[in-house]
């Protein structure tokens, strides 16, 4: 009469009511990520479970509902210790006791639900709307890249990709199907010979001639000793059972970007401006691992000299000594040339810096950009903590007026970076897309 | 030799199965319980979440509410400000019970008995369950409307369907048969409906829009009241004559409907349920200590969650929350075999049934044939009320103080039933909302009508007229006492 069965293996089941109700306080939810991005610890918010409460006002659901709190009303309690009939009871100050009012579905009169975004789900709101912008989806012209794919099963191939299981299942179906007809027909044969000895049983008995029954019979066993031949020669395996993995090359397009990240750690550069170029590079960063499964990054970090660098390195970065931008510039450009070569790659360059430069590097600066711009989507220069602006800045503004690739910003408290990222990366005006 | 089920308390399907076998046998022969057969569900507390979200159903339709529900219940679960439950079980044949894999081999029995044998009873044989739900039914029935749902989503988008639902669930209080019984459907019958509603919705105007008029004396027609009587059921009048609304809208409008009314008996028989679920685990665990199957230890840590769950807060306590229908529906439904067994004077001028030999039957009567309401007005006895020490407040809005206007002494008794189950039926009832009128030769105004006295919440009120009104699709009057509310305009005092 009963059955047990084990369901824990099946899951919950919650994640389309979760979806939808984080879709139905969306904007609420990209208020306060963006609030807490402004200002809250960024590598914090993206490594673990975030709860954000929400006024559960906003997912009130409302119904035709009593409300006594002014109406006359009689109720049993339990537990009287002293009362008689006849005692009165002063009513609390204020009428503020609602002993009538219908249970809220909401439950226990907490006007906040807390909803819980686990990190993925915090940084698609986080960076809801964004692209890299000016993606092409080939670099140039029609180059595309070949990639082996699995392309089901076929007859022929090398002993090396042979797929077993495909191979016996023909063969199964191959001996059922001819084997299938000759069964059918020694089986009429074998009830022929059988009603055939009845017979000649039936003869002898009556001492009736058999002889023609005899050949007959003879004939009979001929053919099923034929056909029992036939049906033991169909073999196990055949070489049309064969069935061998196909793989084969599939062209797909490039969406291959990299991203260099160069940032100033030059002695200028306080505590404040490198926490706001670690924000932004760190946003960036985030930004790209979470949107972009091809995008490359490279850290370039520079004082007077450049050098690449881990991605530890980078955000741990603590150095010193004066500045100088073109070692940067020229370093990115090899990296470029050697590794990420622009007509395969989509390449952007996000550059932040106090903005103080040797003065005389700035024509040198200017002149290698000149060359590498053409070849860059983009370049993002974000200038940190400036009373006014740098004479970097004016140079690059210049160069902007030829080059629209060039982007520059300012930004001076942390709360600026989110918002003037989300500036730069909008998909808005930007028609790309992956 | 030891004959125990079970001495340490981990669970196995073995013991699972082997306890279900000898509660079985306890339920048929000595509490002689008609069960659906049992289908015993092991899940996690996770599952156990997401059953909550969903009244307890095992399928259900997406919508944000439920998540709500959820992310309410997990945040309160997390924080340990909430136990969850040790079962829940659906009324379905075969009658679906779960058990939490947190529980010890104790708790799982305690469940099997109190869920598997004592809720799967009465939901077999409860008169409301029986005229109301389709227990062969439901499942299929509801795995046809999350599918439904989903195809709607799909085809007419997410926004949309969430809209239509937001409204229908406004309303879905007000959207259940009281007097009659609705036919039941199986799930097949129910898609092939569907689409013959479809069709027919596409080709014909629905009658009551009809402007051309049939006959030339078609005038006294006009003056004619449409709906001839008033309608309780709102979900159902505006599935069947919204002026505009589309067909798969009024599908699911059917379905919340359906759903609600399924779910109908439930809300009417709380204390029922629960104190004869309590009464059928009291007297397996004990006919199981009795016959040497459950150790002491087992009927220790059996007693602490009984006790737990029969237990009524005094109204002065921090942890009162009303009266505990486990504690109520127990204590009577125990009084009852009580009163059988060994009646007093004061049972035997309350009860004609005081002293019947055959406690059983007055119990089985009892489970079977009431509701609340009723079952309360019948079966609350003096010593229920005594142990409880209940007492009837009253509060005039007028006065300056409450009055105690019953206690519970010979002056009281009947009072205090009445009070209670009046307290019960007004619990268990919506406000009365019915369709009076409908403007057809006007504006098609819809005209909806407070039958009961007792005042609503207005601003509730106007937001869940905005949602009839967006199902309508035309003004929404609501008369209530001494107020009108109108959707789209604001409130207008009369």
């Amino acid at each position: 009469m009963s059955t047990i069965i084990d369901r824990r293996s099946s899951g919950t089941r919650s994640t389309s009511n979760q979806e939808r109700l984080q879709r139905r306080v969306r904007a609420r939810l990209k208020t306060a990520v963006e609030k807490m991005a402004r200002s809250g610890a960024i590598e914090d918010l993206a490594n673990a479970d975030q709860p954000i409460s929400i006024p559960t006002r906003d997912l009130h659901e409302p119904s035709f509902r009593r409300d006594l709190s002014d109406a006359s009303w009689e109720r049993v309690l339990p537990g009287n210790k002293e009362y008689q009939r006849g005692d009165t009871i002063t009513k609390p100050e204020g009428g503020g006791s609602k002993p009538g009012r219908e249970g809220s579905p909401d439950g226990l009169g907490d006007d906040e639900v807390a909803i819980v975004l686990s990190a993925d789900e915090f940084l698609d709101l986080l960076f809801d709307g964004l692209a890299l912008p000016n993606l092409r989806k080939t670099a140039q012209g029609d180059v595309q890249a070949e990639q082996w794919r699995r392309a089901g099963f076929i007859k022929d191939g090398s002993p090396s990709r042979m797929h077993v299981g495909r191979t016996m299942r023909a063969a199964r179906a191959r001996r059922l199907a001819l084997r299938a007809g000759k069964r059918r027909e020694l089986q009429d044969l074998l009830d022929a010979r059988a009603s055939l000895q009845q017979e000649i049983h039936a003869r002898l008995a009556q001492k009736q001639d058999i002889s023609v029954e005899q050949e007959r019979l003879n004939d009979l066993d001929r053919q099923i000793a034929a056909l029992e031949r036939k049906i033991k020669a169909i073999p196990f395996i055949d070489e049309a059972d064969l069935r061998f993995a196909h793989i084969d090359q599939q062209p797909h397009p490039i969406t291959n970007a990299v991203m260099f990240c160069v940032m100033d750690v030059s002695g200028s550069m306080g505590e404040k401006e490198k926490d706001l170029a670690k924000r932004f590079f760190l946003l960036l960063y985030l930004f790209l691992h979470r949107h972009y499964q091809a995008v490359q990054m490279v850290f370039i970090k520079h004082h007077s000299t450049a050098s690449e660098c881990s991605e530890q390195a980078f955000f741990g970065a603590r150095e010193g000594g004066g500045t100088l931008v073109s070692p940067a510039i020229i370093l990115s450009e090899e990296i470029m040339q050697q590794r990420f070569p622009p007509e395969r790659w989509n390449v952007y360059l996000a550059q932040v810096s106090d903005g103080d430069n040797y003065f005389a590097d700035n024509a040198v600066v200017a002149e290698h950009l000149s060359q590498l711009l053409p070849r860059l989507r983009n370049l993002f220069y974000l200038e940190v903590n400036r009373e006014s602006e740098s004479d970097l800045l004016q140079l690059y503004d210049g160069i902007a007026q030829d080059f629209p690739e060039l982007i520059t910003a300012r930004a001076s408290a942390r709360e600026d970076i989110y918002p003037l990222f989300r500036s730069l990366f909008s998909t808005e005006e930007m028609p790309s897309h992956v | 030799m030891s004959k125990f089920l079970f001495t340490d308390n981990d669970w196995t399907f073995a013991r699972i199965d082997a306890v279900t076998e000898a509660i079985a046998a306890i339920a048929e022969k000595e509490l002689q319980l008609d069960t659906y057969p049992n289908q015993l569900e092991v899940i996690s507390a996770e599952q156990m979440l997401d059953a909550y979200a969903s009244i307890g159903l095992p399928v259900y339709y997406a919508h944000w509410s439920f998540g709500k529900q959820r992310a309410i219940e997990s945040g309160q679960y997390r924080r340990g400000e909430m136990g969850l439950a040790y079962e829940l079980v659906i009324n379905s044949d075969p009658c679906i019970s779960y058990l939490m894999e947190e529980n010890t081999m104790t708790m799982q029995t305690l469940v099997i008995a109190h869920a598997a044998y004592g809720h799967n009873a009465f939901f077999k044989n409860n008169v409301f369950f029986r005229q109301w739900t389709d227990a062969e039914g439901i499942l299929d029935y509801l795995a046809f409307a999350q599918r439904y749902i989903a195809q709607c989503e799909e085809r007419f988008g997410m926004d949309a369907v969430t809209d239509v639902l937001d409204a229908a669930h406004a309303i879905s209080r007000n959207g259940v048969d009281r007097a009659r019984r609705p036919r039941q459907l199986s799930a097949r019958e129910e898609e092939q409906r569907r689409e013959e509603r479809e069709r027919y919705l596409e080709q014909q105007l629905s009658e009551i829009w009809r402007t051309l008029p049939p006959t030339p004396t078609s005038a006294g027609e006009k003056t004619t009241n449409f709906p001839p009587d008033p309608q309780e059921n709102l979900l159902y009048f505006i599935e069947k004559n919204a002026p505009h609304l589309e067909g798969w809208k009024r599908e699911i409008l059917r379905i919340v409907r359906k759903i609600a009314q399924y779910l109908y008996p439930q809300g009417q028989t709380k204390i029922m349920n629960e104190g004869f679920a309590c009464f059928v685990h009291y007297h397996i665990m004990h006919s199981l200590h009795r016959t040497g199957q459950i150790t002491d230890g087992t009927m220790m840590e059996f007693y602490a969650s009984h006790t737990a769950v029969v237990m009524q807060p005094d109204f002065d306590d921090r942890r009162y929350s009303g009266i505990n229908p486990y504690a109520l529906g127990f204590a009577m439904f125990q009084d009852i075999k009580r009163i059988c067994v060994n009646p007093t004077e004061e049972d035997r001028r309350w009860f004609s049934f005081a002293g019947d030999p055959d406690w059983r039957k007055q119990v089985h009567f009892a489970m079977r044939e009431f509701r609340d309401e009723s079952f309360v007005l019948q079966y609350l006895s003096p010593k229920v009320m005594r142990d409880l020490h209940l007492f009837a407040l009253r509060n005039d809005r007028d006065e300056t103080t409450y009055r105690v206007s019953a206690i519970h002494d010979d002056g009281g008794y009947q009072h205090l039933r009445e009070a209670l189950a009046l307290q019960i039926a007004e619990g268990n009832r919506p406000p009365d909302i019915q369709v009076v009128s409908v403007d057809r030769w006007g504006d098609r105004h819809l005209r909806l009508q407070q039958m009961d006295e007792q005042p609503l919440d207005q601003d509730e009120a106007q937001k869940t007229l905005g949602f009839v009104h967006s199902l309508w699709g035309y003004d929404v009057h609501l008369d209530m006492n001494d107020l009108s509310l109108r959707e789209p305009l604001v409130s207008e005092v009369v």
